[in-house]
């Protein structure tokens, strides 16, 4: 692909920017996942001139120790965040044979290194969700990994409409796979089953539309058994034989759930900035918060997951 | 999602202090020159009560530092000396809010007050009328047993879970329940900081108190039904319809469980009788007619109460200390009760009372000047604390009752005005305030100044006209100790303006 026929301007940042066909290393013959980490921090180290390679390594196999970054099929993408980087540093090294990465995952033929600056956690995760976005497509995969020469990588990468803005939004940190949804139809006794099961304490509620018209928590399930009033008492111990949740269980099944749908809850644009998450968890007190485009539910960002994504990942 | 918040600019962040700046001075200077404040002192301590009233109308998150200014200035220019302001603190009305605030807390501890909510919620075949009737008269009764605020707290809790299982919107009971608790709570010494302070201040027991105020009170408060049922038609009508559908499909109006209230209940009425006999005990005691113990049982009987309470629950006594005690209301009462003393200690009441008095004179008919202090502390009232006017008008009237014990009736024109106009707008009085506080955090509703207004003042109207034909048709008890009538004191004739002055 040329990147001059894309739509694209020519002077956005992608993830070509970072790459240099000095960092490409193409077809190495069979390898372990160590020696393929060694050779693409190697590699880096002696074209930028970056002191530490020692360290840079040690980064990435304690970020493979946490969790491995194999992201699809064929495909790993170790990456680390330092403090000494003053910008961001990409290596790629192609595999025929394919290197075996992770346990109880198949070989990948691709492997694409990420280094970027500590302070910078946005363009980190942008760079990693334009990869990801780039190789979304299976066959992207093998084509890549069967190229002969560096220059037609980097021109893959080029050509990629994924670019990086350098400031972190919503939708770039969402997660926006299979979304367990209620509908504001369903009875009580569909959202307990599905709280029960999914073994989540929070599930949004969308219309028919799939506008996003609230959420229902295991918190107002409760609610619902035990007011304020009687939370008032001291000593509920008269209440020995949950007496409280008898009407609920008897009518859970003709009770809808608009009963219980709450409309003040934690949520985003897809475009708004990533600060503005932090913000709502802070603002509402929340574990998660719903990303939203327009009305309509795009994803769902938890707490732990959006402090690994800043802090750790 | 994100939202900036403009600062506001200098001219507007000045424009407040500056305007009551100027109230305060101006008022100050009109009542020096039409003769209610002839001295410094005097005309120091009515700009300083002006400044503590304009506080708390233009920005009464500011109320108690204002008044420990406004203290200060009083006793910085010696308007005020420090032992007066100590003796104007009312410490006895203090300690007896004091006890029944813990009171209160050991009753919502022990699950009276849920039991009363779950009695209500637990009524078979009930209708959106019948729930108002309920919803009115259980507002009164509580206010007139507990407190306004620990009423209302409880009512809006009934309001709330019914009307989220109804799925209706809770502001037009809100309203109601707020009216009817207003109108409740003049009917006994412990229903409103009004009722107690009045109540000591003019030498009433409970009886007196309670056989003046209650029948004035039951029929406001069957007047008030009939306004807020015709006024609130609509969403009766919808609760109606869907309460009835909600007996369709077998549902109740909330969980149902057996709550223990007997104790709370035993202690409520243990406490309330014990009050209510407090003039026998001080009898029994020997403490009638003893100087400086008029009514001591009346306000030591709650701290007794709390005090066993306590001993009983040691393990909760911290808490009813901390969280049920309103500190923060009690410390304003204090301030605003020495602020008020020093209209007292310089003259100024005595001044006022002298005009009044003189009104009489010139043809106004007790029944005339009763009208105008029910419409004065009720218009009052609407806009500022209704203690705030109590306080500032209690000596004025006890003045003229020295005089002719006949203006007695007046302590129940105050009484009556200033908690009836409390409805007339949202700001009215603290269960307002409270009511409006617990609607937003639990619904998210606002409740405009209009909305409430528009029955709040028909409500007020009719209430201060029930209460001001009943002063006038039926007088009230005179206090159990009248008060001695001043020697002789030559009315001023109309044709002199001579006031009374008190050096500084």
């Amino acid at each position: 692909m040329d990147p001059t026929s894309s739509n694209r301007n020519p002077t956005e940042t992608t993830v070509a920017t970072f790459l240099d066909e000095r960092d490409i290393i193409i077809g190495e013959g069979p390898l372990t996942r160590d020696e393929a980490i060694h050779r693409l921090v190697t590699r880096l180290a002696s074209v930028h001139l970056l002191p530490g390679a020692g360290e840079m390594e040690q980064a990435i196999f304690a970020r493979e120790a946490r969790g491995d970054t194999v992201i699809a099929e064929g495909v790993a993408l170790p990456h680390a965040r330092l403090a000494n980087l003053q910008r961001p540093y990409v290596a790629i090294l192609t595999s025929r044979e394919g290197i075996a990465f992770a346990p109880g995952k198949g070989p990948v033929k691709l492997i694409i290194l990420l280094f970027t600056p500590l302070s910078q956690p946005a363009i980190h995760l942008q760079i990693l969700k334009a990869i990801a976005t780039a190789l979304r497509n299976p066959k992207s995969v093998s084509v890549l990994a069967s190229h002969n020469s560096p220059h037609d990588i980097l021109r893959f990468f080029a050509g990629s409409q994924q670019t990086v803005s350098g400031h972190l939004e919503a939708a770039d940190i969402m997660y926006d796979e299979v979304l367990e949804t209620l509908n504001e139809s369903d009875s009580l006794e569909k959202a307990i089953d599905r709280l029960t099961e999914l073994k989540v304490n929070i599930l949004p509620v969308v219309d028919r539309y799939g506008t996003m018209v609230g959420v229902v928590t295991i918190n107002a399930l409760l609610r619902i058994c035990i007011p304020q009033y009687l939370l008032w008492m001291h000593d509920l111990s008269p209440m020995v034989n949950f007496e409280p949740f008898v009407d609920m269980l008897r009518n859970e099944r003709n009770s809808s759930i608009a009963d219980v749908i709450n409309k003040d809850f934690a949520h985003v644009q897809t475009t708004d900035p990533a600060i503005s998450v932090a913000a709502e968890f802070v603002r509402r007190n929340a574990f998660t918060c719903y990303v939203l485009d327009g009305t309509r539910l795009a994803g769902v960002i938890k707490l732990p997951y959006f402090l690994n994504k800043i802090f750790r990942e | 999602m994100v939202t900036s918040s403009a600062s506001p600019s200098l001219f507007s962040r000045l424009l407040k202090p500056v305007l009551l700046g100027a109230a305060t001075l101006l008022v100050a200077w009109l009542a020096a020159i039409g003769g209610l404040a002839p001295t410094r002192a005097s005309a120091i301590a009515v700009g300083a009560f002006i400044f503590v009233v304009g506080t708390i109308l233009v920005a009464s998150e500011y109320r108690i530092p204002a008044a420990f200014g406004a203290l200060a200035v009083l006793v910085a220019t010696r308007s005020m000396s420090l032992v007066d302001v100590l003796g104007h603190t009312q410490l006895d009305i203090i300690f007896f809010l004091c006890g029944m605030m813990v009171i209160v807390g050991v009753l919502k501890d022990l699950g009276f007050m849920s039991w009363i909510i779950q009695s209500i919620i637990s009524r078979k075949n009930m209708t959106g009328v019948s729930f108002t009737i309920i919803l009115c008269l259980l507002s009164a009764l509580l206010a007139s047993i507990l407190d306004e605020v620990s009423s209302i707290v409880v009512i809006l809790a009934l309001v709330f879970q019914v009307c989220d299982t109804l799925k209706i919107r809770p502001t037009p009971f809100v309203l109601i329940g707020v009216l009817c608790t207003n109108i409740g709570s003049p009917t006994t010494m412990l229903g409103n900081p009004v009722g107690i302070f009045i109540g000591t201040k003019a030498g009433f027991t409970f009886t007196q108190f309670l056989h003046g105020a209650s029948p004035i009170t039951v029929v406001s408060i069957l007047a008030t039904i009939g306004v807020l049922l015709l006024w609130f038609r609509q969403d009766i009508r919808l609760m109606t319809e869907r309460m009835e559908e909600h007996r369709r499909e077998h549902k109740g109006l909330g969980p149902l469980v057996k709550i223990p209230y007997k104790t709370g209940l035993f202690i409520l009425v243990a406490t309330v009788t014990t009050i209510a006999f407090h003039h026998q005990i001080e009898a029994l005691l020997g403490l009638v007619g003893t100087p400086g113990n008029h009514n001591a049982f009346l306000i030591v009987t709650p701290l007794v109460a709390a005090g066993i309470l306590m001993a009983w629950r040691p393990h909760r006594a911290g808490h009813y200390v901390r969280e049920d005690v309103e500190w923060e209301t009690l410390l304003f009462f204090m301030l605003l009760f020495a602020i008020s003393g020093s209209l007292e200690v310089t003259g100024v009441t005595d001044n006022m009372a002298l005009k009044l008095r003189t009104l009489t004179t010139r043809g106004l008919s007790t029944h005339m000047l009763s009208a105008l202090v029910v419409g004065i502390s009720s218009i009052g009232s609407a806009f500022v604390d209704n203690m705030t006017f109590v306080a500032a008008f209690s000596p004025v009237i006890k003045e003229m009752v020295s005089f002719d014990t006949t203006y007695n009736t007046l302590w129940w024109a105050l009484l009556f005005g200033a908690c009836y106009g409390g409805n007339i707008t949202v700001i009215g009085s603290t269960a307002n305030i409270v009511a409006l506080g617990l609607l937003e955090r639990h619904s998210h509703l606002r409740i405009s100044f209009l909305e409430w207004f528009k029955v709040g003042l028909a409500v007020g109207v009719v209430t201060c006209v029930i209460g001001w034909a009943a002063i006038c048709i039926e007088p009230p008890p005179h206090p159990a100790v009248p008060q001695t009538p001043a020697p002789a004191a030559e009315v001023p004739d109309a044709a002199e303006s001579a006031v009374v002055s008190v050096a500084p």
